[in-house]
């Protein structure tokens, strides 16, 4: 009795300790992992969007995922600083979706190499569209297609050595297609990127649950002690056990409800209540249960629209960092009036009868 | 010093070809008199601090670092405007290091005056 009171108690010690250091980062929590290895648990619906992590070696530090917000990406950065000056040598993006790879500019910025599956420097520019549809506004269109690309791509993986420590970076079918596992040799963590949601409903848009299943016998395969998600707190194998339960138990009630004859809304109906009887309380339950059965049931009918691996053009042109402009040639230039260093106030049409350059610049560049 | 060293270097060629130049950054007017000086600018340096120009012209650059105000920068882009205030010639690169060379900008600059004496013609 005495042994548990003091167990809760120093939970709340740790818990209060590691509240006042994350304080400043409220769209994701540290918790550590082991030796210098960490995890960025998001916040469910904040700026972070997903988990991400780090581990700090000999002479580097990788980080795992870039969050969904380049402010939260800079909010990570900050917090890797205040543990360790070492640089920051490697970027792994676990897959391509935006909740993860938005902030590879930030580390790249701070000089990391970018490391990712094939799939994800041909998809990021193009498949991260379609989270807006048709109604896309421009500025976020064109920052889809400026993401910062992986630098370095893999087929079925690659061993990076932050000094003695080795990471076994993994790639694995299942949820598109293109994603990775980072596994910490001697921490026995595997960062599992989107492979593993626990206590969370999946986001299967562009997954192949049949693939999936046995991926995730691959990855309790690997005995470690804990398994970090793409969204939900770190686990053990229990919990990748009760996820790959939650993709084996949506297999069958829809290949059931096929096998009766049922399809589209029918289908939905017939099935959601079986996963709200046992998955009601996992998180994104009310986002993605319904769409879960839906595609699951194209899936399995032959009809569901994955990303084509292959070489994609968007990730081989140029990055286009800048809006479209507001002006072309041809047109009258906008007049306008702004202060001048020197003298009072310089108005563009008050230059005419000769011609004029206008040099946007920054700095000294 | 990139851009405006150059300009200032090859002025006199603008100016032979009636061509003013035009700098506008989103410094305040403090920080753009600092580099005026500093570079020794003959042309005049604006301060569009409120962005009202960079949203007149579109030229934000979307890239997550943010000048000290917290706003966005320019991304760098030269806009060649005639006698008569119509645009004849745009540059901008991907990369925001990469200029057009002095030389590229006069040969455009030419090219409009030859434009212009052949409809005198």
């Amino acid at each position: 009795m005495r042994q548990t009171l003091s167990a809760v108690l120093a939970a709340v010690v740790l818990c209060g300790l590691a509240m006042a250091a994350n304080a400043p980062a409220p769209d994701f929590k540290l918790e550590p992992l082991g030796a210098g290895v960490w995890a960025a648990i998001g916040n469910d619906g904040g700026k972070a969007g997903a988990n991400a992590g780090f581990v700090v070696g000999d002479d580097g530090v990788a980080v795992i995922d870039t969050f969904e917000d380049p402010g939260a990406a800079k909010d990570l950065l900050a917090e890797i600083r205040k543990i360790t000056p070492l640089p920051i040598r490697f970027v792994i993006n676990t897959h391509y979706h935006i909740d993860h790879v938005n902030g590879n500019d930030v580390f790249a910025a701070a000089g990391a190499t970018i490391l990712a599956q094939r799939n994800v420097r041909n998809w990021e520019r193009t498949e991260n569209l379609k989270w807006w549809g048709d109604k896309i506004k421009p500025e976020v269109k064109a920052r889809v297609q400026s993401l910062k690309l992986p630098d370095v791509v893999y087929e079925s993986g690659v061993d990076l050595y932050l000094g003695s420590r080795k990471l076994g970076v993994r790639s694995y079918p299942g949820h598109t297609g293109g994603d990775s596992i980072v596994y910490i040799h001697d921490a026995g963590v595997v960062f599992c990127g989107d492979l593993f949601w626990n206590h969370h409903i999946p986001n299967l848009i562009d997954a192949t649950t049949k693939a999936w299943v046995p991926t995730l016998d691959a990855l309790m395969g690997y005995g470690a002690g804990k398994f970090v998600p793409g969204h939900g707190e770190p686990g053990t194998a229990l919990e990748v056990k009760a996820f790959q339960q939650y993709l084996g138990d949506l297999r069958a009630a829809v290949a059931q409800a096929q096998s009766a004859g049922r399809s589209g809304d029918a289908l939905v109906q017939a099935v959601l209540p079986q996963m709200q009887a046992k998955y009601a309380d996992w998180g994104f339950f009310k986002e993605f249960a319904k769409s879960n059965i839906e595609q699951t049931s194209q899936e399995l009918a032959g009809t569901k629209r994955l990303p084509k691996p292959g070489e994609s053009a968007a990730a081989n042109k140029p990055q286009v960092p800048y809006l479209p402009l507001r002006v072309q040639v041809g047109e009258k230039a906008p007049d306008f009036a702004l202060p001048s260093a020197s003298r009072g106030t310089v108005r563009l049409s008050a230059l005419q009868g000769r011609a004029v350059l206008l040099d946007f610049y920054e700095g000294f560049w | 010093m990139m851009e405006l060293g150059e300009f200032t270097k090859h002025y006199k060629e603008f100016q032979a070809a009636n061509t003013e130049i035009v700098a506008i950054s989103t410094d305040p007017v403090g920080e753009a008199r600092w580099i005026k000086e500093k570079v020794g600018t003959p042309f005049p340096v604006l301060s569009d601090a409120k962005r009202v120009v960079m949203e007149l012209y579109g030229t934000k650059f979307l890239s997550t670092y943010q000048s000290p105000d917290g706003g966005p920068y320019n991304h760098a882009t030269l806009i060649l405007v005639d006698r008569n205030g119509i645009i004849r010639w745009i540059y901008r690169n991907a990369d925001y290091r990469v200029r057009a060379t002095v030389a590229d900008d006069l040969e455009h600059i030419r090219r409009l005056h030859f434009g212009d004496q052949e409809k005198a013609k």
